[in-house]
């Protein structure tokens, strides 16, 4: 689904990720765990180019499609993958409804009513279809995520990024944010998570990658890699957030 | 008192007629400077040097002289290319004026929206036209109503220098009337009452406006 190979960003003189090599296959779901500054969250965030990866990065192709940044839609590409952000980012002028059915109205021109149906299918999926109506302001953090979550699904994509989705939750609303992602893992969705939380990488996670100074220096099977991991800097970093 | 409501009473009608075309003026630039205003907002975050330096040199030029200069410079030099009625000529002059003004309290307001916003409405495969269409002006607009309804009242108040092209709106039937009375006094008070009233009726809109915006989006649900 993804096959990245020597992806390098720079951001001025800071040099981000280096040759970073990743693929990921279809219904695989990928941790990236790493301190933070490791660039894990900019790697994400190549995925879908919201950040422009360096000229000269060997190859990123999505679903098959090997993606020139310059020449292609980038738009489209971004359709089909879906984005979970660490502070939500929904939509605070439109109600509840109206940010799961805003892309699908207006950028895969669906019929509103039909946007509407499949929009309150995602909210009753994720336990808000009684939240419709409220504006972002009046949810929760965990409810925010979980429907930002469904605003992500209505476009359905293909692959599913999530940018540390539950790191600025009360630790109480942490749980109805991951069941959820569970749910999704479990209907076999692709899906690249960076995140902390531990319990759900080894839960849910196929495979591990850790990350340090724009390098990805150690991946495997989360049990295995929790409890052997090969390398003195994963252990220290294991150990802090253990 | 008495000789105040004596030329209140003598020039209501022309008054009135004042009235109708300072508010006629003040809508008609306000409409254009609020186009030009975006427009040259969108000029300054475009990240093309070329047309910020265009919407720099534009801003500087207009705050840095005095709105009279600009309306006789513009109304002189005009009328030589073609012929301008003064309404328009004015109109034009304090909607560029405006616009400069407005350009910045639209570029702040767009600035202040958070990036996520952007990056979560491009996430969704929306192209950037559309996402500043559909997400970030509208939140963007909201913003701005503070500063856009405190710029509007001196747009309104502004639109006294036109009678200088001889036009009648309320000061230039001032400027006539007191000509014709000898009572200066009495009668500058009268076209103040009038600005002053316009300007509360505008306030109280603005306001109104602000707090419709607030409700719609915090609606309750039960």
């Amino acid at each position: 689904m993804i096959r990245i190979k020597k992806l390098n960003k720079s951001f001025g003189s800071l040099h981000v990720l280096k040759d970073v090599d990743l693929s990921v296959s279809e219904r695989e779901v990928v941790v990236l765990i790493g301190a933070s500054g490791s660039g894990k969250s900019t790697l994400l965030r190549c995925i879908n180019f919201l950040e422009i990866p360096d000229s000269g990065s060997d190859e990123i192709s999505i679903m098959g499609q090997t993606v020139d940044p310059q020449k292609d839609n980038l738009n489209q590409i971004r359709s089909e993958v879906g984005m979970v952000f660490q502070h939500f980012n929904l939509f605070p002028h439109r109600s509840v409804l109206e940010n799961v059915t805003e892309a699908p109205i207006f950028v895969r021109k669906l019929k509103k009513s039909a946007a509407v149906d499949m929009a309150m299918q995602l909210l009753k999926k994720v336990g808000l279809a009684d939240k419709a109506k409220s504006y972002p302001d009046q949810l929760s953090g965990g409810q925010k995520q979980r429907v930002a979550i469904a605003r992500a699904l209505a476009m359905s994509p293909k692959i599913m990024l999530f940018d540390e989705p539950t790191s600025a939750l009360d630790p109480e609303l942490v749980g109805e944010v991951l069941q959820v992602m569970k749910e999704l893992a479990k209907e076999g969705m692709t899906m690249v998570v960076v995140t902390h939380e531990m319990g759900f990488a080894r839960e849910v996670g196929d495979r591990v990658m850790v990350m340090d100074e724009g390098r990805i220096i150690e991946e495997g099977e989360p049990v295995e890699l929790f409890q052997n991991p090969k390398l003195e800097r994963t252990q220290k970093f294991l150990s802090q957030i253990l | 008192m008495t000789a105040i409501i004596e030329i209140f009473i003598e020039n209501w009608e022309a008054f009135l007629f004042a009235t109708g075309m300072t508010l006629k003026l003040t809508a008609v630039s306000l409409v254009l400077a609020m186009v030009i205003g975006l427009v040259f907002a969108f000029f300054k975050i475009s990240g093309s040097k070329i047309l910020y330096s265009i919407a720099q040199l534009y801003i500087t030029v207009i705050r840095g002289t005095p709105l009279i200069v600009q309306l006789m410079f513009l109304y002189f030099g005009i009328i030589q290319l073609v012929v301008l009625p003064a309404f328009w000529a004015g109109a034009l002059a304090l909607a560029i004026h405006s616009g400069a003004y407005i350009a910045e309290i639209f570029r702040g307001s767009i600035q202040s929206i958070n990036r996520g916003q952007m990056e979560a409405a491009r996430s969704l495969g929306m192209t950037y036209p559309l996402a500043m269409r559909r997400i970030i002006l509208p939140q963007a607009f909201k913003r701005a109503i503070p500063a856009l309804g405190n710029q509007f009242i001196i747009g309104l108040k502004d639109s006294s220098l036109v009678a200088y092209l001889g036009v009648s709106e309320i000061y230039g039937t001032a400027l006539y009337a007191q000509a014709a009375n000898f009572q200066p006094f009495e009668t500058y008070m009268v076209a103040g009452c009038y600005y002053l009233v316009l300007v509360i009726i505008f306030t109280w809109l603005v306001n109104k406006l602000e707090q419709r915006l607030s409700v719609e989006q915090s609606e309750v649900t039960k």
